[in-house]
């Protein structure tokens, strides 16, 4: 099997805050491989946006400091690159898509100067044989007459089509990498439904790989191959999309798919029917200035027992594919052979 | 403190009078382009009647810019209606002068959207929950009004050690507690809950949308739900209206117009729930966006947009909401409803 395009080993993160050092990400370990979709999950805090950043080396440090780890892309360590290399990872062979597209543009240019901008930093590209690309670049992504509009400013631009544009500049380059934050949470549910399927048809037409953040269980469903979920900068299960979701193995990502309010035709309440409440995850994350030993949804966890209150728990493979990090799930798991720690 | 004002008929249970009854209501908004030109005007909400009982929740969907939060702050008078006839417990406030609206202020209280930005920085979570009771003069200052603020938040799940916090030390799910404690301290009949859960966690999501329905089993409140999450909206409203550029185009129970989905629209919008079991059944994705209402489409204001555009008809008369069958109370706007 050739490399991943992504590998991500043991990646440790600290913030140094006025209360002590948080530990933001505690050993993260995951795979993107080319033309593959994978969506990191997780409640606000867990860690998903510090992942994304490290891999662009875009955290401020301080107060981030990287402990430990490794990122591999297309064969480089990431973290050991210098900051001038750097920059021709970043835009050029990963683009980024950032979660609001009502602030990450800048309101006092055109988007078009914005485009050619990024275009221009990567490639030798005259002035108006950017404009080109510009223009060939946002008809790409759906942007209605994209000749005309090209010298729009921000905020003279629907949601929709700002995030559009921000997608538009992150493929500016052709990268090989696309890491999208939360691309679809600001929003409406049509214009969700008409990005995820942009995402979707890029992704096959350019072939490449997306990393996904989200905290929507809905939007990961319809376009992941896998899932990374995240809790307290730690990974606690990964695996492929439809095996994970309908059959999870740790406590909470239980959790999490049913706090979800069901949907589909019948999943209404009736006068009736009301009363039975939906099931929660009482309690909140950990301090992580001074995490709990042992598990780190210990305080949380419905099927708690003394073991995970003391001993640290290993990622364990699954036998359909994916790791969990449960001592309940390797125990329904011990009848498999294959048991290895951390590195799937 | 509940206990003053006259107790809901039947707790919990929806009272067969509408506590609130909203006629033709529109708002529009005046923009000038200069200072010399005369304005043009922005139907934000476009001839809306609806009603709402006692321990009743009406959700309200639709996508930004389609009016629900206009509506829910017209309706309190947060904004003042432009035409249209407001009705709150038999009495007509639609141009009730300020001296009477005041007290009809305690009666309606809103919640809104962002937690983070909706609670004021610099008050203790104790003096945004006693404001309220201060301004009503519904308990003496001090121990009083104290023991009041506490009982509050204990209905809404804080404990009273959190009274001496500032908005900041406090979690998201927190936050929105306490803005619906805010709302609650003055012992309103209606609450209009703007977005309440769109800003959390969806376990925290979970915990707070168990709490509203609780409060309205106990306390028989009547709830105009905003919201754009379907989802959510479909798992706790009685009754569904949606909303599309200022209009209401479809609106039933919840189980009707989720079932049937009368209006293209209303297709759209559920069909647009990202499935968690991807069943590889093709979603129906609308193309375009939502008009501006500064000039919207003549007809039908859908019809740019809509699958099943008649021309000739949709974009020339705009359709009104009526029933399909009568008496189902499941009302549609539109000349080609979708019936299988």
């Amino acid at each position: 099997m050739t490399a991943p395009l992504l590998r991500i080993r043991d990646l440790a993160v600290s913030f140094a805050t006025y209360g002590g050092v948080l530990q933001a990400l505690d050993g993260v370990s995951f795979d993107v491989d080319k033309g593959r979709v994978v969506a990191l999950v997780g409640e606000s805090g867990c860690g998903k946006s510090a992942t994304a950043l490290s891999i662009l080396r875009l955290l401020a440090s301080p107060p981030a400091r990287l402990v430990r780890g490794e990122i591999r892309f297309e064969g480089r360590d990431l973290l050991h690159l210098s900051e001038r290399e750097m920059r021709g990872v970043r835009g050029a062979r990963i683009g980024m898509v950032f979660q609001d597209p009502m602030t990450a543009l800048n309101p006092v240019y055109t988007v078009g100067f914005q485009l050619i901008e990024a275009i221009r930093l990567h490639r030798k590209f005259t002035r108006k044989e950017a404009r080109e690309q510009a223009i060939a670049g946002l008809a790409k992504v759906g942007f209605p007459e994209p000749a005309a509009r090209i010298d729009s400013y921000p905020h003279e631009l629907s949601g929709g089509m700002r995030q559009r544009v921000l997608i538009a500049i992150a493929l500016a380059c052709s990268p090989t990498l696309l890491i999208a934050d939360e691309p679809t949470t600001a929003l409406d549910a049509t214009i969700q439904a008409q990005i995820l399927e942009l995402l979707q048809k890029l992704r096959v037409d350019l072939g490449m790989s997306l990393l996904l953040i989200a905290h929507d269980l809905g939007v990961v469903a319809s376009i992941a191959d896998e899932v990374v979920v995240l809790y307290a900068g730690v990974v606690m299960e990964r695996g492929p999309t439809a095996s994970l979701l309908s059959a999870p193995a740790h406590p909470y990502t239980r959790a999490l798919l049913r706090s979800i309010p069901p949907s589909g035709p019948t999943a209404f309440r009736t006068r009736e029917t009301k009363g039975r409440s939906l099931p929660t995850i009482e309690g909140t994350l950990p301090d992580l200035r001074s995490p709990p030993p042992g598990c780190r949804f210990q305080a949380r966890c419905p099927d708690v027992v003394d073991r995970c209150t003391t001993d640290a728990v290993p990622l364990t493979s699954r036998s359909g594919g994916g790791a969990v990090r449960c001592f309940l799930a390797e125990v329904a798991e011990a009848a498999e052979p294959a048991a290895t720690t951390d590195v799937a | 403190m509940s206990e003053e004002k006259k107790a809901p008929a039947s707790r919990g249970r929806v009272a067969a009078a509408p506590l609130l009854q909203v006629d033709k209501l529109s708002k529009l908004f005046p923009v000038r382009s200069g200072p010399f030109e005369s304005p043009r005007f922005i139907h934000a909400v476009d001839g809306v009647t609806l009603y709402v009982r006692r321990g009743e929740t009406l959700g309200i969907v639709g996508e930004s810019g389609s009016g629900k939060s206009t509506l829910a702050r017209t309706i309190l008078r947060l904004h003042e209606p432009t035409l249209g006839r407001i009705v709150f417990d038999d009495v007509d406030i639609t141009r009730l002068p300020d001296g009477d609206l005041r007290a009809m202020r305690r009666r309606m209280q809103y919640v809104f959207q962002d937690p983070y930005s909706s609670l004021n920085p610099r008050m203790t979570v104790r003096e945004i929950v006693s404001e309220g009771i201060a301004i009503f003069k519904l308990a003496r200052a001090g121990a009083m009004a104290d023991a009041m603020a506490a009982a509050t938040l204990e209905k809404v799940g804080l404990r009273p050690d959190m009274m001496g916090r500032y908005p900041h030390e406090l979690s998201g799910g927190q936050r929105q507690r306490v803005g619906i404690a805010r709302a609650l301290a003055v012992g309103p009949d209606l609450l209009a809950c703007d977005e309440p859960v769109s800003a959390l966690d969806v376990s925290v999501q979970a915990q707070v949308i168990n709490l509203l329905e609780r409060l309205q089993e106990e306390l028989g409140l009547c709830m105009l739900f905003i919201s754009h999450d379907l989802r959510v909206v479909q798992y706790t409203a009685h009754r569904t209206a949606v909303m599309y550029l200022g209009r209401i185009v479809e609106m039933g129970t919840t189980a009707d117009v989720a079932e049937k989905r009368h209006h293209p629209y209303t297709r759209a919008l559920f069909s647009a729930i990202p499935s968690l079991t991807p069943d590889g059944k093709k979603r129906l994705v609308l193309q375009g966006e939502p008009p501006s209402a500064m000039d919207p489409p003549k007809g039908c204001a859908f019809h740019p947009r809509c699958p099943s555009m008649e021309k000739g008809r949709c974009d020339v008369e705009a359709p009104t909401l009526e029933e399909l069958v009568p008496g189902s109370h499941h009302r549609v706007a539109c000349w080609h409803p979708e019936m299988d």
